[in-house]
């Protein structure tokens, strides 16, 4: 993700729609990701980024530049997300999850870079039972790979809270996979 | 375990792409522009003021005239009133013919004063 700098930020915050343009063009790919790993769905992750980018122009007064522009967007994309799961209710797994699920799992190289579609299926398998703090917190800290300090700055969340949702997240997961068949090296 | 904790490693950190990025930013800009148009016209400060105390000065103009317009009624009311007890009164003794002479004057002044009324009403902007 490229840097966005405090001019850049300044010509966003002035109306400028050129700058406005760089910052998507930047940072949709992040809000893409969250939003396909809160979502479980593709077009519904699409429409949450769209949200999140009319969210941040129509905001974009309000931004506090103490705070890293990135994380004022998860902020808004985790409020979007956590929106739209209230209403969205079509993330059933199906046996075709279950069997990407084990071909990614199966998958010699580690290194291949998942579909967004297998993203899906990975997340439906994994995260369905979780409850929508515990999805939060393990997909920002789990599989965005974010540190406790910046999950504590977008979810509002105190450390402790962050990580008994991670525990207890990671716990869930590991005994549905346990269920699945996963607990033991093929 | 191990299996586990392989997969969820090997999930860290990696994002899906975005499928056909360049149209989902038009589409962004294009949803920003549909915004802007939307937008409702802002209203100068100052001309919201005059807005607010024209509608406050109506208001009050508006309870005034029907306060006036309670209190000429009740006024109208009571003079009525007092004539038609000062009548009573004076003809205490009279003659059926007086009577019937001061009701018919009493009439002829209530209708005077209808008809000036309704000139009144009919001249004026109400």
């Amino acid at each position: 993700m490229q840097a966005i700098d405090s001019e850049i930020i300044r010509r966003l915050k002035g109306g400028d729609k050129a700058a406005f343009r760089f910052v998507v063009e930047s940072c949709q790919q992040m809000v893409y990701s969250l939003s396909v790993k809160m979502l479980a769905d593709t077009e519904e992750a699409r429409d949450a980024v769209q949200d999140t980018f009319i969210k941040v122009w129509q905001n974009i007064a309000g931004y506090d530049e103490r705070y890293s522009l990135t994380t004022w967007i998860y902020t808004i994309a985790t409020r979007i997300c956590l929106d739209r799961l209230k209403s969205f209710s079509g993330r059933m797994q199906t046996t075709d999850d279950a069997e990407v699920f084990e071909r990614i799992a199966d998958d010699p190289d580690p290194e291949r870079r998942l579909l967004a579609s297998e993203w899906v299926s990975v997340i439906k398998v994994m995260a369905s039972e979780l409850s929508e703090k515990q999805r939060l917190v393990f997909t920002l800290s789990q599989l965005e790979d974010l540190d406790t300090a910046e999950i504590m700055e977008i979810t509002g969340l105190d450390a402790d809270q962050i990580k008994s949702n991670l525990y207890a997240a990671k716990k869930n997961i590991r005994e549905r996979l346990i269920k699945m068949g996963y607990g033991k090296d093929r | 375990m191990e299996r586990i904790d392989d997969m969820l490693e090997r999930l860290k950190g990696q994002m899906p792409v975005v499928p056909d990025a360049d149209a989902l930013t038009d589409s962004i800009m294009a949803a920003i522009e549909e915004t802007e148009e939307r937008k409702p016209v802002t209203v100068p400060m100052w001309l919201s003021v005059i807005r607010t105390v024209s509608s406050v000065a109506a208001v009050v103009l508006m309870l005034l005239y029907v306060q006036l317009e309670s209190e000429t009624t009740f006024q109208e009311e009571n003079t009525e009133t007092a004539y038609l007890e000062i009548v009573s009164e004076e003809c205490k003794d009279c003659s059926p013919a007086e009577r019937y002479n001061m009701r018919i004057e009493k009439m002829r002044l209530m209708n005077r004063r209808k008809v000036l009324k309704e000139k009144y009403y009919a001249n004026s902007d109400f």
